[in-house]
């Protein structure tokens, strides 16, 4: 039940680079020769030290921003600028503050010209972020959380096709987190979405991924990519976990940056 | 202090009054317009502090303006003691309360054409210039060029009183009307133009943004986005321009319009007539306050998403 059932999910990354001013004697190297190919309906993962470009990625797949080198492909076609087809999830909830929670959550459906046909839905979101009751508030009301879960549902309203999250749980309380984590799986399994997820906790990372991709900086670039074999459903406390997470902080490690890994303890 | 001090404040200011107007003669025949605009002045407040009762917010309200009335009773004294009273303040340029109520009586007919007069004026031209203000407003704001090119006009000719360009128009427009109508709605554009363009160049990016990942087309990103996010710098554009339109319509009424509160107020001035001139002053600060207050209203109506802290 996708904008277009055409559309399969394929991300293609192609030696894509990202320079920030392009005037020579500040140029920041966001992300250099990154290649990266995500099959339709696989979830991967970005983590990786903040300043690594993890943004940048999901912004340039987003189509809010272009890539100064190599191009990107969404199922063989480049991509043009934004679409309903990739839906994003900002790190920030960046809710528009004059809509009410039902608005927000209501809005793509309203953008699209779909509210008419599909307005029973939203009431179907609002109850998946447990925000019944809450409809009416303006984004002004809410704690940080709801308002990140607010995000997210006005995100899964629309149906995309590609799901991009940029650090969607990081405002969340442990057992939302979980809860939330859990809602995901739920709309990816029933949807065979494709998903991208940014994220600083590598526990989530390995909870859900298919793969995990390790990024580091200066300049922003690929450095390892791990496979999660685990078959689903994963209990949360699985052995192979641990196996992986030390396998992760160790490639961190590799990339000698002390200082970040002390982040992730 | 006591409640039942404070709820007796105003009753203590109209005796004060009462006294003064009863045992100290007056250097002029009276009207006793004065009794009876003060009695009616208690019963609404008797009538308004009883309605209070109802909740504790609404007694603290009335609470909070007694001591107002008190000092405002005060004050009325002292200026009848100072005028008709005692005769300090030269005549005509003061006049006693009593005096420039007696024209609310005397004058009303003339004096409720005049207002009906200004205020279609009024209207008429803030309408105008409110529309065509959002409009402009919202090209500069969207589209780069005309901000390059326009914008610079409007920055140019807005500074200007509008009542500058009074000989102008009575040469151009055809009627006298028109061309104030034509005036106020400048002098409204100006503001509404600044502000509107303002608040949509200042709307995060990241709101058009999110938008346009959800699938926005420039339709929805203008109307359902840029619009709603300027929309505090529009309101306050409208409280801008209702000020200006207020200023220039009078003005314009001064200078060439034989209709409305500012001719009014030229006239009697000619016939030294300075009770009728104030009686209008008052009028018009009635009506401008009106006007604001219900501005405010729609203003937090629109705007209830807004944080409570901004508000001003
Ligand atoms: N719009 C921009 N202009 C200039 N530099 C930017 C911009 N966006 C990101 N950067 C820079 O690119 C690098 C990667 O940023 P980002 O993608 O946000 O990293 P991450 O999300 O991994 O923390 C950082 O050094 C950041 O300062
Ligand atoms: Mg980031």
């Amino acid at each position: 039940m996708t904008g277009d059932a055409n559309v399969s999910g394929k991300i293609s990354i192609r030696n894509v680079s990202k320079i920030f001013n392009e005037n020579k004697d500040n140029e920041v190297v966001a992300l250099k020769n990154v290649h990266l190919d995500i099959e339709p309906g696989e979830l991967v993962s970005l983590v990786g030290p903040s300043g690594c470009g993890k943004s940048t990625l999901l912004r340039l797949v987003a189509g809010l921003e272009t890539a100064t080198d190599g191009e990107l492909l969404l199922d063989e076609t480049p991509i043009q600028g934004p679409h309903y087809d990739r839906g994003l999830v900002f790190q920030d909830p960046s809710l528009f503050p004059w809509l009410t929670v039902y608005g927000n959550v209501a809005s793509g459906l309203k953008a699209r010209k779909l509210y008419d046909k599909k307005s029973n839905t939203v009431e179907e979101y609002i109850k998946m972020i447990g925000l019944e009751g809450f409809e009416k508030s303006y984004p002004h009301q809410l704690s940080g959380g709801m308002a990140q879960r607010v995000s997210l549902a006005r995100s899964f309203a629309n149906q995309p096709k590609v799901l991009l999250l940029d650090e969607p749980f990081g405002a969340l309380d442990a057992f939302t987190r979980m809860n939330m984590q859990d809602e995901l799986l739920k709309i990816w399994t029933e949807r065979e979405i494709t998903a991208l997820l940014v994220t600083h906790d590598i526990d989530e990372a390995i909870y859900l991924s298919d793969r995990i991709v390790i990024m580091t900086p200066r300049p922003g670039k690929i450095e390892e990519i791990i496979e999660v074999k685990t078959s689903r459903p994963r209990a949360r406390n699985n052995e192979d976990f641990l196996h992986l997470r030390v396998r992760i902080l160790e490639t961190l490690n590799f990339a000698k940056r002390a200082d970040d890994l002390s982040y992730y303890l | 202090m006591k409640k039942g001090v404070r709820i007796a404040f105003p009753y203590l200011g109209a005796a004060i009054i009462f006294i003064n107007y009863y045992t100290i003669p007056s250097l002029a025949e009276s009207r006793s317009i004065y009794p009876i605009i003060l009695t009616a002045l208690l019963i609404v407040y008797t009538v308004v502090w009883i309605a209070s009762f109802r909740s504790p917010k609404k007694i603290q309200k009335v609470l909070n303006l007694t001591p107002k009335l008190f000092v405002g009773a005060l004050a009325l004294t002292a200026w009848d003691i100072l005028t008709v009273r005692m005769g300090v303040l030269p005549l005509p340029f003061f006049q006693s309360f009593e005096r420039i109520m007696s024209v609310f009586v005397d004058d009303w007919h003339l004096l409720l054409k005049s207002l009906l007069h200004s205020l279609r004026l009024l209207f008429t031209g803030y309408l105008i210039g409110m529309a065509t203000g959002l409009v402009t407003g919202v090209f500069i704001g969207w589209y780069p060029k005309v901000n390059y090119w326009i914008m610079p006009i409007v920055k140019a000719i807005g500074p200007i009183p509008a009542t500058v360009w009074i000989p102008l128009i009575i040469v151009i427009m055809p009627t006298m009307f028109g061309g104030s109508v034509f005036l106020i709605a400048l002098a409204v554009w100006f503001p509404a133009t600044l502000m509107t363009a303002t608040g949509i160049l200042s709307t995060p990016n990241t709101y058009f943004e999110v938008a346009r990942t959800l699938g926005a087309d420039s339709r929805y990103l203008i109307f359902r986005v840029a619009i709603p996010s300027a929309l505090p710098s529009i309101f306050m554009g409208m409280f801008i321009g209702m000020g200006v339109s207020c200023v220039t319509l009078i003005s314009a009424e001064m200078l060439g319009v034989k209709a409305g509160l500012g001719w009014y107020i030229t006239k009697a001035s000619g016939w030294t007539e300075y009770h009728k001139v104030y009686a209008s002053i008052i009028i018009i600060l009635i009506t401008f306050t009106t006007i604001i207050t219900l501005i405010f209203k729609i203003r937090d109506k629109v705007l209830v998403w807004q944080k409570n802290e901004i508000k001003w």
